[in-house]
């Protein structure tokens, strides 16, 4: 098996505000293979979003952040060798939004947007070319007509649309590795239905790997492989999808299944009575233990 | 017609309205301020008959209401009266000297943009560290300090004890101005080829322009500072990191237009402010501006000639509203395409 494309050891973070120091992060081990679609799973503040932060070796670079552990992407040591990891950004590895409007600039035209995104990583194209392969890309996401979206401002065009948008510059550059944090959870329940759906053939076609970040159970279940849980800053359960529905363990993801249909929109109520359980070692489901190669 | 043609067309047509609802104000408020303006302009000595024969040919006697009919008819033919005073048509007088005026002000305007909008940049980029805290400190100083006494306090520090630029005037003396093509003594000098002239009317425009801009580049600066932070906390800068667009052409363009478009229509503001402002700074360093005309006809109670002033500069702040509108309209696509969904 060829090495994973996210691969994260013990991962220890921290933020200092003055002389107070929150641990946000209290040692994390994950990793998504090569094409694989992986979903983290967890409520409102567990950690989901600064995790997918450091994997783009953004948090890395601010001040009063304190990194422990190891974050590779795609070969790279992301907290090592920040400068590396900024020029495969918007290519080899690239995100997806909860806002996709709001993601977008809106006083540039998406067309001007999306050639910059063509040219990340210092790349040169030409304004033609950018235009030619935006167009097709915006096609291959079923948007209706491409050469007027690509004159719209974001503004212009619909939630779903804009959506289409992101999916289409995200996965333009062919990248190993998306990381999709919350993608969409701002549009309506429909619209990001189908615009995950979406998101869900296209990173098929394209063979790039997914970090699909969410606090719903429900929604992880028809899209990932596999899923980790992550309760105030630890992973608990880990297991393939078809694992984790049928014979969930752990006190927390039993209670994320069961709140499950009232998640949307809202976080889960507190569970002081699994704090004994959450002391507890992650729980592996049998097969996905770390790749072989990693375990020393 | 193009939306930004439409645009400015609105309000062109509503700038004509105010200028003309300004006219009707400072038409009536200079007549009701006591004083009879013929016998200011001939003096103590002139007789009765030749003070009331003034009058009469100046319609003084006339009711205010027929005096603004008048006017009104003249003023369409491009007419704003004589002068009292100087005996010359208004419209001649402040042909004279409104350049100067104008070129301090764009002058002043150009160093607000030239030296706020950076300095607002830098200090947003370094937030919180050791330039931030130094622009902060300069912008509030340069804001809280009225221009004529950032005027004196140059002209005496850098005029008077160490004399490095002119006290005053436009010119050194001896230096013969420039042919008139567009009153600015720099342009002037350096469209009939006169370098050294060019110099020396830059040299004298500098304390001025910078007594005059600093208040104006200190707001510009705060503005564009909170503006750029701001900008810098949405979710699109977000996404621009995480795609690798470099930090500088983030901070040139990626960041800096959405963050320019509440900084400007204050800057224009600024700019406006500056025209009233010039006064003061024009009699500081004994510039012959339009400042000097307008003391001295207010003081004349110069009918026409206030009128005159008082509209020029009205027009001059409407036009500078508009310009800002334009560029504000250029920038922020939503404006420009909600003005054609409203119009169409
Ligand atoms: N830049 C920061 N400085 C200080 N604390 C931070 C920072 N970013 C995140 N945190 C804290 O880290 C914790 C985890 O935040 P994170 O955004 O990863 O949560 P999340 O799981 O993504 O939650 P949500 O579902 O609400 O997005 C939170 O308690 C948050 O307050
Ligand atoms: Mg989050």
């Amino acid at each position: 098996m060829s090495d994973p494309v996210l691969n994260i050891r013990d991962l220890k973070l921290a933020f200092r505000k003055g002389r107070q120091v929150t641990e946000v992060l209290h040692g994390i081990s994950l990793h998504v293979n090569a094409g694989e679609k992986v979903a983290l799973v967890g409520e409102s503040g567990s950690g989901k979003s600064v995790t997918a932060q450091l994997a783009l070796g953004r948090l890395q670079q601010e001040r009063g952040t304190l990194i422990e552990g190891l974050v590779q992407v795609a070969g790279i040591d992301a907290t090592r060798d920040p400068r590396a990891l900024a020029r495969v950004r918007g290519h080899r590895v690239t995100m997806i939004f909860q806002d996709p409007t709001s993601a977008l600039n809106p006083v540039f035209r998406i067309g001007e947007i999306f050639a910059q995104v063509l040219r990340a990583g210092g790349r040169h194209v030409s304004d033609a070319e950018a235009r030619a392969t935006a167009e097709a890309a915006l096609a291959e996401v079923h948007i209706p007509d491409p050469a007027r979206a690509l004159a719209s401002y974001p503004f212009q065009l619909s939630g779903g649309m804009n959506q289409r948008v992101m999916i289409a510059m995200a996965l333009v550059n062919e990248p190993e590795l998306l990381l999709a944090d919350e993608p969409g959870t701002a549009l309506d329940v429909t619209v990001q239905a189908q615009t995950l759906k979406l998101m869900d053939e296209m990173v098929t076609k394209k063979q790039a790997a997914v970090l699909f970040i969410s606090h719903n159970l429900s929604v992880v279940r028809e899209f990932a492989d596999r899923v980790y849980v992550i309760y105030r800053g630890k992973l608990v359960e880990h297991g393939r999808v078809d694992q984790l529905f049928g014979n969930p363990r752990h006190p927390y993801t039993r209670a994320l299944l069961a709140a499950a249909p009232k998640l949307v929109g809202g976080g889960l109520p507190d569970l002081p009575e699994h704090e004994p359980a959450f002391r507890d070692p992650l729980i592996v489901h049998e097969g996905c233990g770390e790749p072989e190669e990693l375990r020393t | 017609m193009g939306p930004i043609l439409r645009l400015l067309t609105h309000r062109l047509a509503i700038s004509l309205l105010v200028l003309v609802g300004v006219s009707m104000l400072i038409f009536f408020v200079a007549r009701v301020v006591p004083g009879d303006p013929a016998r200011i302009a001939l003096g103590p000595n002139a007789s009765q008959e030749m003070v009331d024969a003034l009058r009469e040919a100046r319609h003084l006697n006339d009711p205010i209401i027929v005096q603004y009919g008048w006017f009104l008819r003249d003023l369409v033919q491009g007419d704003l009266g004589t002068s009292l005073y100087t005996r010359r048509p208004v419209t001649q007088d402040i042909a004279a000297y409104l350049p100067a005026t104008l070129e301090l002000v764009f002058v002043a305007g150009a160093l607000m943009i030239l030296i706020g909008l950076p300095l607002g940049r830098v200090a947003a980029r370094y937030s919180g560290h050791y330039p931030d805290h130094l622009a902060r400190l300069l912008s509030v100083l340069a804001v809280c300090t009225p221009a004529f006494v950032w005027g004196v306090i140059l002209q005496l520090l850098l005029a008077y004890i160490w004399p490095v630029f002119p006290l005053e005037g436009r010119l050194s003396t001896g230096v013969v101005a420039p042919d008139r093509i567009t009153g600015f003594y720099t342009l002037d000098a350096l469209m009939t080829g006169q370098l050294g002239t060019f110099f020396d009317a830059l040299y004298h425009l500098i304390l001025p322009a910078t007594a005059l801009a600093l208040s104006g580049i200190g707001q510009t600066a705060r503005l564009t500072r909170s503006s750029m932070i701001e900008t810098y906390r949405r979710p699109y800068i977000d996404m621009a990191r995480a795609y690798g667009f470099s930090e500088r052409k983030i901070a040139r363009r990626y960041a800096f237009r959405p963050a320019l478009i509440p900084t400007l229509t204050i800057l224009g503001l600024d700019f406006a402010a500056m025209l009233a402002n010039a006064f003061l700074v024009e009699r500081v360093f004994v510039w012959p501006g339009l400042s000097r005309y307008g003391v001295e006809v207010i003081l004349r109670k110069d009918l026409d000639a206030i009128v005159g002033t008082v509209m020029v500069i009205a027009a001059m702040f409407l036009i500078t509203n508009l310009v800002v509108d334009v560029i504000v309209s250029i920038i922020n696509p939503r404006i420009r395409l909600s003005e054609r969904r409203a119009k169409s």
